[in-house]
């Protein structure tokens, strides 16, 4: 009787822990498709945009200075 | 003396994998001296066709001419060309002087040379004494006038002005219309204006060219885009308040409204035949009260109407009026065919919520195709004898 409490309690513990540390794995595996790279990736677009747009602005306002 | 001629210029952009057509096949001959104005609604193509002329954009079809030279890949600065901006754009940590001077300083022009033009350039626009200013000193105008003086020191072939008073307050921008007139008196050059202000239009220009959706629509004198509109977007956008536009059908001795009938002989006009619609277009201020029908060399018709509101202007009023079933709100579409606008003058015993009858000089009258918007004719008074009056024309009169 008190063994097969004892082997409940190993067995469900180790059943909690497992899961927790199974859910660990899968959620930051999810998270590192659905929301860290895709953020890596937004950024460094954002940032070649943004040095784009910045050079387009820069070439404007030369263009116009020409017509100052 | 340079002649500015743009031979079917087309300027397409990709937005995000869509072609969007920003001018579309333009074609344009701008005589030496010409006050040009383009002026169309926001969005129109207006200013991507001065940028493609400035240097600041290249067409991707067509070709750009400024005199002799083919200018259509050149960089700004080799065009002939200045630039007065919307925004005004001077260099806040320089004084008027340096600002002036700033685009013949990069060209490496010698410092006498710099000096006359300056203040030569200083005098036309009035700016004598101010030279040793700061742009955060001066009012809009002046800071507007500092900008003219840059584009005047370059002593260019053509000037282009993209909206330069757009973010001037109504009373300067009067007194910088006058301002520009004189200017162009005075240097005797090309100039390109940019305007969706169509009474800054035709108060400057020589000639008047109007766009929509990237396409011209007509290049003409003001007077004459005024009163000999081509189609129905030119003739509603030129003249404030806009044109009234009542849907019709033409008939053996008359065009039927559904609320009037015009008097018309339709074999005066070629291509026109009983049965086609029309839509005829009113100035308001060929639309008079009942009372001055016998001062009128033409006159239709009385029209039954009912004000609905009143807007006294000083000089005159504006009255709209209600036609037949119209009510006080309703829908742009019944608003063409149920209200009129009517100006009359300021001492006009006239009271909201009347009953008045009112008489339109066919004389002024446009007829236009309602399918494709194109002009017909410009006065309803051709080849009409008044032989065939409609019954209602008959009562009328009687």
């Amino acid at each position: 009787m008190e063994s097969t409490l004892v082997a409940t309690v190993y067995w469900g513990g180790m059943l909690v822990l497992f899961f927790f540390w199974a859910y660990g794995i899968a959620s930051f595996a999810l998270d590192m498709k659905n929301k860290i790279i895709p953020g890596i990736v937004r950024y460094r677009r954002g940032r070649r945009a943004e040095a784009a747009e910045r050079e387009r602005e820069e070439e404007r306002n030369e263009r116009e200075q020409q017509l100052y | 003396m340079a002649k500015l001629k743009l031979d079917h210029v087309t300027k397409r952009y990709d937005d995000q994998g869509e072609v969007v057509t920003a001018v579309d096949d333009m074609n344009l001959d701008i005589d030496h001296g010409e006050f040009i104005c383009f002026v169309g609604p926001s969005g129109c193509g207006k200013s991507t066709t001065m940028e493609t002329i400035a240097g600041l954009t290249i067409p991707t079809e067509g070709t750009i001419h400024i005199g002799d030279r083919n200018v259509t890949n050149l960089p700004p600065k080799d065009r002939g060309i200045a630039m007065v901006f919307q925004n005004i754009a001077l260099f806040p940590h320089m004084d008027v002087y340096d600002n002036i001077s700033f685009g013949l300083r990069l060209r490496d022009y010698p410092t006498e040379e710099i000096d006359r033009r300056v203040e030569r350039a200083a005098d036309i626009v009035q700016l004598e004494g101010m030279l040793g200013r700061m742009p955060e000193e001066m009012s809009g105008g002046q800071r507007q006038r500092v900008a003219i003086a840059r584009a005047i020191v370059r002593e260019p072939d053509v000037f282009l002005m993209d909206e330069p008073l757009a973010n001037l307050d109504a009373k300067l921008k009067v007194h910088m219309r006058t301002e520009l007139q004189r200017l162009h008196k005075e240097l005797d050059t090309t100039i390109i204006y940019v305007t969706h202000d169509q009474e800054e239009a035709m108060t400057l220009s020589d000639r008047i060219a109007v766009l929509n959706s990237g396409s011209l629509q007509q290049i003409d004198p003001p007077l004459t885009c005024y009163n000999e509109p081509d189609n129905l977007f030119v003739a509603g956008f030129i003249g404030s308040p806009s044109m009234n536009f009542v849907e019709g059908t033409v008939e053996a001795d008359a065009i039927e409204t559904k609320n009037f009938s015009l008097g018309f002989d339709p074999s005066s006009v070629d291509g026109l035949g009983v049965g086609d619609e029309v839509t005829i277009g009113i100035r308001p201020e060929d639309i008079y009260p009942g009372g001055l029908r016998d001062e009128i060399a033409d006159p239709s018709a009385l029209v039954d109407a009912r004000t609905d509101i009143l807007e006294p202007m000083g000089d005159e009023i504006f009255a709209y009026m209600l036609l037949g079933d119209g009510e006080t709100s309703m829908s742009q579409e019944q608003a063409t065919n149920d209200q009129l606008l009517m100006s009359i003058d300021p001492d006009s015993e006239i009271e909201e919520d009347e009953d008045i009858r009112v008489v339109i000089d066919r004389g002024n009258v446009h007829l236009f195709d309602t399918a494709s918007g194109e002009a017909i004719t410009h006065s309803l008074d051709a080849g009409w004898s008044g032989a065939g009056q409609t019954e209602t024309e008959a009562e009328s009169d009687d």
